[in-house]
């Protein structure tokens, strides 16, 4: 939470910009400490639409609500239309920053931090198993019963969540 | 107007024997979903029982399961394992860097509001399963059907629709929120429902033997999608089919539907898109067109670390797979055994026949006693005769007597029961004389709870201290007197004459008068032929 705090303080004070570029990846979580302590870049010019063609038709709105399941007539429909079009302008802009290397990325490994994991063998996989299926492996919300899981729902019956019919038709 | 074209067309279907068109290639590849039985779900560690819904919803259930804000997934590896069993029976490409996705949709039992499964870099690619025309009772002398992917996915909950108080509404238990699931995909291999209905069964026998998932289609732990097409037309995919008859029947129809479609001219307007339709038990319905498809939005679960394994692990795997279902019924086929195609698929193919017993033990009860009775077999080696002893005597007084099979093989192993077979088939005694034994020495057994061991039977002991002998040496004028005397007591010359003219089925009535008369003691076929000579009748 502190940290999305300071993200929240960096978008509204850095109102300037050096310029997108992708670097080396980092190595350390202490490398990205001081990276993300750094004024080098703004996000406000990230989220800045001027000049973007990009387009959201209300229909395209009315879609997502639904997909969403999200009511619509509570909805400011031209207030959700310009923020998705800053929210396109700013991926728009991410896509456009060019990539050193670009054809030997390996898109599984396209981290903040490089993610190689020790493979493991079959003798590690059988060990991992038997270790998991012990009783005492499991956290108290994972022992069956445990807890009320549908204590703090607005809705419930008979131990059932329950959801409005409405909320589940036209999904599409 | 439409519901009569298509209760026309579905009476149409059910009358006739269905057959395709020539000209008109039927297409179909299958999506399967497939639970596996792990002790616990898939990225938690509550445990993996879906079926407790009715009594207890949301009772196995974490704060993961039920996408509390703040939980993360952890990876159950059983579940690796079991898909790595499976990839590997099916011969597929194991990928020993797959990842997680996050695939995106709304709907009420889909509480993260995406479901973790395997897009862009399944655990397994490639593969066949291989059926066979004698043993899977396809047309074709062998099929083999090419396996697409093989991915790891969670299940969703699941709802129930009812109208309470505030109207319609949705029922929600996440028992099965985030139970593991494999999903198959095959290429669109088959061409005929036959091999749909067989690829079906083999598959379902496959993910028992490998012990991975129960595979039964009517609990919902196996689920089958159908993708129909014919030439090159647009792919139709079916949902919502609960059984194997369905499967087949909406293939059917869909097939017919889309004929009639192409046939008529009309294929530009109706089947120019891939759509989804679902089965109503009577004919397809349409779900969904291509203009309302879901946009899923998929992208690498962040929160998830690939599945980075060992090149060892495949060959270990390999190691730990039992034997195919396919190899042993072949070794049935073939010497010494020489059993029918429907016996050896009854020892072999793997269901679960009773609490008392599985398919394993009762393979190996057979093979066992199969050879404890070849060694002492009087005559030639009648393998008929010991299966019908096992796998029905047996089992049907197991089942009668409610006796596990690993209980009875303390007083009845292989060496002591191939004993009674080999009495029956020395003809020392009747085979109703055997079956009254066994019943007599289980009955003793369960009565005495168990403690009876091997040494305590003694059949010819039992033989003689209940006279129950074969009368093989009863003189052959006095049979024939006896059974002369069973003829004058029926009185019936209705019956008599029945037999004469030729209803030789008739005879068994007296056979089974002579059976009670003699307490089981004269084979069945010597009655029956002794009453055919009298009668003057031949053996037909």
């Amino acid at each position: 939470m502190k940290r999305f705090g300071q993200l929240t303080r960096l978008a509204s004070w850095r109102t300037y910009s050096v310029g997108s570029k992708v670097g080396r990846a980092f190595l350390s979580i202490s490398e990205l400490d001081t990276f993300l302590s750094r004024n080098e870049w703004s996000v406000a010019e990230l989220f800045d639409d001027r000049g973007s063609d990009a387009t959201v038709s209300k229909d395209v709105v009315v879609s997502l609500l639904k997909m969403s399941g999200l009511a619509q007539d509570k909805c400011i429909i031209p207030d959700i239309q310009r923020t998705l079009k800053s929210q396109i302008s700013f991926i728009s802009k991410l896509q456009r920053i060019e990539l050193r290397n670009q054809d030997n990325l390996d898109v599984k490994y396209a981290r903040v931090l490089p993610r190689h994991n020790k493979p493991i063998n079959f003798e590690e996989l059988l060990s991992i198993i038997e270790k998991e299926n012990k009783p005492q492996s499991k956290t108290a919300d994972e022992i069956s019963g445990s807890w009320d899981a549908t204590g703090l729902a607005d809705s419930s019956e008979n131990g059932y969540f329950v959801v409005r019919k409405g909320l589940i038709k036209n999904r599409d | 107007m439409a519901s009569i074209r298509y209760r026309l067309l579905r009476n149409t279907i059910s009358k006739r024997r269905f057959t395709t068109d020539p000209n008109f290639k039927l297409i179909c590849g299958l999506e399967v979903h497939t639970q596996l039985c792990t002790r616990n779900k898939l990225f938690s560690l509550s445990t993996n029982d879906p079926f407790a819904s009715i009594s207890k919803p949301n009772f196995h259930t974490s704060y993961f399961d039920i996408a509390v804000p703040g939980t993360k997934p952890k990876l159950n590896y059983e579940c690796v394992l079991y898909a790595l069993k499976l990839a590997s029976a099916l011969n597929s490409d194991i990928n020993l860097n797959s990842q997680f996705d996050r695939k995106h949709y709304f709907y009420g039992d889909q509480p993260q509001g995406y479901q973790i499964t395997q897009h862009y870099s399944p655990i397994a690619k490639g593969g066949y399963l291989e059926m066979f025309g004698d043993i899977d009772r396809i047309k074709d002398e062998k099929k083999r059907i090419n396996i697409t992917q093989l991915q790891l996915e969670q299940d969703t909950g699941m709802s129930h629709y009812i109208t309470g108080d505030n109207g319609a509404q949705s029922m929600i238990d996440l028992n099965r929120s985030n139970v593991p699931l494999i999903e198959l995909v095959t290429e669109p291999d088959f061409s005929h429902v036959d091999q749909v209905r067989a690829f079906i069964k083999k598959y379902q026998d496959l993910v028992r033997q490998l012990k991975i998932s129960t595979g039964d289609l009517e609990t919902g732990s196996m689920r089958v999608d159908v993708n129909v097409s014919i030439n090159d037309y647009p792919r139709i995919e079916l949902k919502n089919l609960p059984n194997t008859s369905s499967i087949v029947n909406a293939i059917k129809f869909e097939y017919q539907r889309q004929l009639k479609i192409i046939k008529s001219g009309q294929a530009d307007q109706f089947l120019k898109h891939q759509e989804t339709r679902g089965w109503d038990g009577a004919k397809t319905v349409k779900l969904r067109s291509k203009e309302t498809t879901i946009d899923y939005r998929y992208m690498p679960d962040p929160e998830l670390r690939l599945i980075t394994l060992d090149a060892d692990v495949i060959e270990n795997v390999r190691k730990i797979l039992p034997e195919s279902s396919d190899v042993k019924i072949r070794s049935f086929l073939a010497e010494p055994f020489n059993l029918t195609v429907k016996d050896a698929k009854m020892l072999s193919i793997s269901s679960q026949l009773s609490k008392l017993y599985n398919n394993e033990e009762v393979k190996q009860f057979f093979i066992e006693t199969f050879h404890e009775y070849q060694k002492n077999a009087p005559n030639e080696v009648r393998s008929k005769l010991v299966v019908s002893w096992v796998l029905h005597e047996l089992l049907g007084n197991l089942n009668k007597l409610n006796i596990p099979l690993k209980e009875f093989l303390q007083i009845l192993p292989p060496t002591k029961y191939s004993e009674l077979i080999v009495l029956v088939d020395n003809g020392d005694i009747t085979s109703s004389s055997g079956k009254l034994l066994l019943f007599h020495v289980l009955k003793e057994f369960k009565d005495s709870n168990y403690i009876k061991k091997t040494e305590d039977v003694d059949f010819q002991g039992l033989i003689r201290q209940f006279d129950i002998g074969a009368l093989s040496d009863m003189d052959k004028s006095k049979l024939e007197k006896e059974c002369k005397t069973i003829i004058a007591e029926v009185d019936n010359p209705k019956l008599i004459e029945s037999i004469k003219a030729g209803k030789t089925k008739a005879v068994k009535y007296l056979v089974g008068q002579g059976m009670r008369k003699f307490q089981g003691r004269v084979k069945a076929q010597e009655l029956q032929r002794v009453f055919q000579d009298i009668l003057n009748i031949n053996d037909k």
